[in-house]
């Protein structure tokens, strides 16, 4: 844009209030009668200024703009670059600690240099939370830690507040019990994608951390059904709103999970051959192949074709990728890599099958990019890693 | 035309200086219809404003004339509209889009959009009573007794104030005389 057209711009629109204020002088009445007979479309243009159903649909727009909401979200955005930001400092930092500690601690161990092999890629970021939501009405909208709003909005019959990181689900038809009939089959679906995560709140007060590649579909409105069903693909960890009356079910394929109130994690990938159900508090009940499995609190539940093991297991193994690190305890490397995979939206490649079985005790930060992550699987085990675009490829050192 | 007292100062010193929240006050709204105009129907403008407005905070950015921060301003929301149908659209799609709205050209969405800023802006000149029944009754499209629930009045009490108002609100108004006829009917402006 050329600066002597735009100011010509600010002077035409000074031209044309002047002659709808009928205020305009003779100098601004020539350059207006100069400027509409130059061209047709100038004239087109002026004709749709002055069109007075187009003047009264751009007021209603201008007045119904919330400037001061605007404002504050402005403030808001800017305070979260700079966070943002100012975490990546801290983050670098942090991990520059661990590998020096990591280093010194594996020093005696360890005698290879560090082989991880990143061909000048594009760095590959962690997750972060974002998810779809997909109403019953078939609308759907997608919330990410930009989309925040503030207080709760009406959305396809369903009242939610999103905070950026966190989606809180009302129940609005409490009190239409006349509408019970209609409105007991409509689901409500939340989608997270690969690199993505996003904690959900239900209309029960059940609250609901969601990982990657995760699928939860809840009815708009339990307060008619005998149980609080709901069905999940993917990998969540509940903390359930207890409600003797009203037992909470997981609907996981070919099985599922009832509680009356505790807090559990379920992880149920298609692409995983087994699906495992971990208790952190309360009692679980597991039920398979038409049999029961109550569980306790460190127990888990591994559920494969046609038959289920229940066994002690160490609870961080499987509920740590809610938090800041992933924690390892003897994990095997096919299990951790998955997870990566996941959290990084990025495929695993083995040139070697027998680095499936090897194992990893440590932590690992999940804010880090995957190069940090990778050059201290690699510092610690007899791993090497290959980054080649969104591949990466792993064999013996 | 452009920020009132501030552009008095800006002619006292080398460098325009300006105060974000003042610019974002009386540009927001207009800026989002500005955008409305480049992004299709159901993309929310409010957003590509806000990250605007956002990177503009932060840059801190200075301009030597108030119309040179005006035409960064519409510069950056259409850069961001673009991008914006870029990221949520295929390629094609996106080309399609902008050549509809060819006929809207940069320069003469610039020139809508100012008109009608400063149209509303008479809005706000109005007496807050007097502003308050012609947003409800001209602009929301609410009828008297609408009008009359919201502001806990009966009905005779908001046809006597729009009475008593409208030889006010003619003469504020004729900045919005088109508006205004649609709204009233000739008959009753007399």
């Amino acid at each position: 844009m050329r600066k002597e057209e735009t100011t010509h711009c600010y002077r035409i629109a000074e031209n044309i209030l002047a002659r709808i204020r009928g205020t305009e002088d003779g100098i601004q009445a020539g350059e207006l009668d100069r400027w509409l007979s130059a061209s047709p479309n100038n004239k087109k243009l002026y004709e749709d200024i002055m069109d007075p159903e187009k003047q009264a649909a751009a007021m209603r727009q201008l007045v119904s703009i919330d400037t001061p909401r605007g404002w504050y979200m402005v403030q808001k955005r800017v305070a979260q670059r700079r966070r943002q930001r100012l975490f990546g400092v801290l983050r670098v930092a942090a991990v520059f600690a661990l590998l020096v500690g990591g280093g010194l601690f594996f020093h005696g161990r360890l005698t290879q240099h560090t082989t991880l092999v990143s061909s000048q890629n594009e760095t590959i970021l962690p997750g972060y939370s974002q998810a779809r939501i997909i109403f019953a009405g078939g609308n759907s909208v997608f919330v990410d830690s930009l989309s925040e709003q503030e207080g709760p909005r009406k959305l396809e019959g369903a009242v939610v507040e999103n905070h950026g990181k966190e989606v809180k689900f009302f129940d609005v038809t409490k009190d239409l019990h006349f509408m019970h009939g209609f409105l007991d089959d409509r689901y409500t679906t939340i989608e997270v994608p690969a690199g993505g995560e996003y904690k959900i709140t239900l209309m029960d007060g059940t609250v609901v951390f969601l990982n990657s590649k995760t699928q939860l579909r809840f009815p708009e409105n339990y307060s008619q059904m005998p149980e609080r069903t709901v069905y999940l693909s993917g990998e969540a960890f509940f903390q359930v709103a207890r409600d003797e009356r009203k037992p909470f079910v997981v609907m996981c394929g070919n099985y599922s999970v009832r509680v009356l109130g505790t807090s559990f994690n379920i992880s149920n990938y298609e692409e995983d051959a087994l699906s495992k159900t971990t208790v952190i508090t309360g009692n679980v009940a597991v039920q398979a192949f038409n049999k029961d499995f109550l569980l306790s609190p460190g127990q888990q539940a591994v559920v494969g074709m046609n038959d289920v093991l229940v066994k002690d297991v160490d609870v961080e193994n499987y509920t740590s990728w809610m938090n800041a690190n992933f924690r390892f305890n003897g994990m095997n490397i096919d299990e951790i890599l998955k997870k990566v995979a996941r959290w990084y939206a990025v495929d695993i490649v083995y040139k070697n099958d027998e680095v499936k079985n090897y194992h990893f005790t440590g932590f690992m930060p999940r804010y880090a990019t995957i190069d940090e992550v990778l050059r201290l699987l690699s510092l610690t085990t007899d791993i090497k890693f290959e980054v080649n675009g969104r591949k990466v490829i792993v064999s013996v050192k | 035309m452009c920020f009132g007292d501030v552009r008095q100062k800006m002619k006292t010193t080398e460098k325009f200086t300006y105060d974000v929240e003042v610019i974002f006050k009386e540009y927001y709204a207009p800026l989002c219809l500005f955008a409305s105009r480049f992004l299709q129907p159901g993309c929310d403008p409010e957003d590509v404003v806000q990250e605007v407005f956002a990177s503009f905070v932060e840059k801190k950015q200075s301009f030597k004339t108030c119309q040179h921060l005006q035409n960064s301003l519409y510069l950056s929301v259409r850069n961001a509209c673009i991008s914006f149908l870029r990221k949520h659209n295929s390629r094609n799609r996106y080309l399609n889009e902008l050549h509809l709205g060819e006929d809207q050209t940069l320069e003469q969405a610039i020139i809508t959009t100012e008109v009608y800023r400063e149209l509303a802006e008479s809005i706000d000149t109005l007496p807050p009573e007097c502003r308050k029944i012609f947003e409800m009754s001209y602009i929301q499209g609410m009828d008297n007794d609408k009008v009359a629930r919201e502001l806990s009045l009966s009905i005779n009490t908001v046809k006597s104030q729009k009475a008593r108002g409208k030889k006010l609100l003619k003469e504020k108004l004729k900045d919005l005389y088109p508006l205004f006829l649609i709204f009233f009917g000739i008959d009753t402006l007399m």
